[in-house]
């Protein structure tokens, strides 16, 4: 039942990164050619990018956290001790989940805010919409850190290929 | 600061070195200073919707997708090759030729370590075949990993930019102005590498390519359409006609059409997980950098930078000592975390601070950089080590000796760009 649904979760993540890089680069030269033609531009282009950025870091950062290639430090990587190095990331991941957990239950309050707001970010789109990634990837993070704390990961290193 | 509060604080930083991801660190670290002086939680939602307000970011995943686009073709074969052909005649005529193609790669890739698998494994083979020694051949590899991190368009140079625009404090700069500053301080330590590199093998038997202009042809034939895109983005970003961002985005489609339509070494089916891998390292980089203007805000409102500054103007009173320590400290927190992490942690705290004793932000980033690029392989955790060790399949202690005479002659060269400015300002208005 879950593995289905994780499955749609993580091709949707997937989905989500490619369709907002193409979508990217393709406003990005449409604004280099329309300035080009004098033909003056997106006027929100910018805004739509800045916040198309904003979604790429997050969703990638959830992705990072998927594959456990979340930039840290780890100096316990070399250390050999099977258990004790098991005991220790238990306690980090469980820790790292609650402040993930915590950190997207305040953030979600600060966008119910912007909701009763009801500011309008660019043509009309509202601004919460746009905040809406950050307590919904903190909130997954913070659910798979749960589940990763069970499991030793393989390999600690940094995403640099 | 009571026992409780600093247990705490003390107890994130162990949790940072016991392998919690770094971003996770730095929110709990805002999270608590939010709390101690008894700002609403929900205030985290507006500091890390700061990023959507940041410019110029945009260039960050486009130049990076450039980079592992180039890192999935097979580019860097062209451009050793180019390389060879041109200089491959002069006396250490190969090792020049890895040094000035692993920098331009590097530049392109944000040295993440794909120019030691992609590059080095070319040239390795290559060193030990026409007569340097196994040690020489690996330290060289292993140690120009990370050269080119000064020229643009480096992904650490960029970031760099963009938080000290941020902070907006001090003499104000471009990251134009930020990369021209990197040409002269990256040249100097290709020129460094390569006389220690003509040096050290002086009594060396080492064969010579001879000139060929049919080879230099054919080379260049092959590489034809990757040639322009170096030329493309100095100018681009140079001459001002594009703006980073834009020259981010023609580059990026440029590599993506030559590499998938032309050469046709990256399958469109490939596309997207090149895409989402690229962008999983952007989010990894991103969100380190949006809980680190949290923290920054909380750190400015407790006067932190201010206390720093005083406390370290209390036992360093000039410019050349604080450059010394700066050095010391910048070689050790660079062989420990990795750039990126380094960059959006530290230069809110230390770009005050260098302000105050007369250093201009754009020859701090020159040095900031210079160091980082050292950490990448300074024992005993620098990354590149690491990389090295796993893919020429030699124990990691004999990288560390092999790269130890490289490291002597990149921390002299860091001394001259540290203590000689103009290197990195001649060219920038003062």
């Amino acid at each position: 039942m879950l593995k289905p649904l994780q499955k749609l979760l993580h091709s949707l993540e997937d989905s989500m990164l490619i369709i907002l890089t193409l979508g990217i680069l393709g406003v990005g030269m449409t604004q280099i050619i329309m300035r080009n033609l004098q033909l003056g531009g997106i006027n929100f282009a910018d805004e739509l990018l800045r916040n198309a950025v904003l979604w790429l870091a997050f969703l990638g950062a959830m992705r990072a956290s998927r594959l456990n290639q979340s930039i840290a430090i780890n100096l316990l990587a070399h250390y050999h001790n099977l258990s004790v190095k098991r005991a220790i990331h238990l306690i980090v991941y469980l820790s790292c989940a609650a402040v993930c957990g915590i950190a997207a239950y305040y953030c979600y309050h600060y966008v119910l805010i912007e909701y009763e707001g009801g500011d309008i970010a660019f043509l009309f789109v509202p601004l919460w919409v746009l905040q809406a990634v950050i307590p919904l990837s903190l909130g997954v993070i913070a659910l798979r850190f749960i589940i990763q704390s069970i499991h030793l990961p393989a390999h600690h290193d940094a995403p640099h290929i | 600061m009571t026992p409780l509060i600093f247990s705490a604080f003390f107890l994130i930083f162990a949790f940072a070195l016991a392998g919690a991801p770094l971003f996770v660190a730095i929110l709990a670290a805002a999270m608590l200073g939010f709390y101690i002086t008894e700002i609403p939680l929900e205030i985290l939602g507006v500091e890390l919707y700061r990023i959507a307000e940041t410019p110029m970011l945009v260039a960050l995943p486009l130049f990076t997708l450039t980079g592992y686009l180039l890192a999935e073709s097979k580019s860097s074969e062209r451009l050793v090759a180019v390389s060879q052909a041109l200089i491959g005649w002069m006396p250490g005529g190969l090792s020049i030729i890895a040094f000035v193609t692993c920098a331009f790669f590097t530049a392109f890739t944000g040295a993440s370590g794909v120019t030691i698998v992609a590059i080095g494994a070319l040239l390795y083979p290559a060193l030990k075949q026409v007569g340097y020694t196994e040690k020489f051949s690996l330290g060289l590899v292993t140690s120009s990993g990370s050269l080119g991190l000064l020229l643009a368009p480096s992904l650490p140079l960029i970031l760099y930019g963009i938080i000290a625009q941020q902070m907006n404090i001090g003499p104000q700069f471009t990251i134009q102005e930020l990369f021209i500053a990197g040409c002269i301080p990256a040249l100097l330590m290709i020129t460094m590498l390569s006389a220690y590199s003509l040096f050290a093998n002086r009594h060396q038997p080492i064969e010579r390519q001879r000139f060929s202009t049919q080879a230099l042809k054919e080379a260049l034939l092959a590489a034809k359409w990757e040639i322009p895109l170096p030329f493309f983005v100095i100018f681009g970003i140079y001459s001002g006609v594009l703006a980073i961002s834009e020259t981010a985005v023609v580059a990026t489609l440029y590599v993506a059409i030559i590499e998938i339509f032309i050469y046709r070494e990256i399958k469109l089916s490939q596309v997207p997980s090149v895409i989402a891998q690229a962008m999983t390292m952007v989010g990894g980089i991103i969100i380190i950098l949006a809980a680190s203007l949290a923290l920054t805000n909380v750190m400015v409102d407790a006067q932190i930078p201010t206390q720093f500054f005083n406390w370290t103007q209390s036992f360093i009173s000039d410019k050349l000592t604080f450059l010394i320590l700066l050095n010391i400290f910048l070689l050790i927190l660079g062989a420990i975390l990795d750039i990126f992490s380094a960059i959006v942690i530290m230069v809110p705290l230390i770009l005050p601070l260098a302000i105050a004793y007369g250093i201009h932000p754009v020859h701090l980033g020159i040095i900031f950089l210079a160091n980082m690029q050292i950490g990448y392989f300074t024992p005993p955790v620098g990354m590149n080590l690491f990389i090295a060790s796993y893919r020429f399949k030699k124990p990691i202690t004999t990288l560390y000796s092999a790269t130890i005479p490289f490291m002597l002659v990149l921390m002299l060269s860091v001394l001259l760009i540290t203590y000689i400015p103009e290197l990195s300002l001649f060219f920038i208005a003062k």
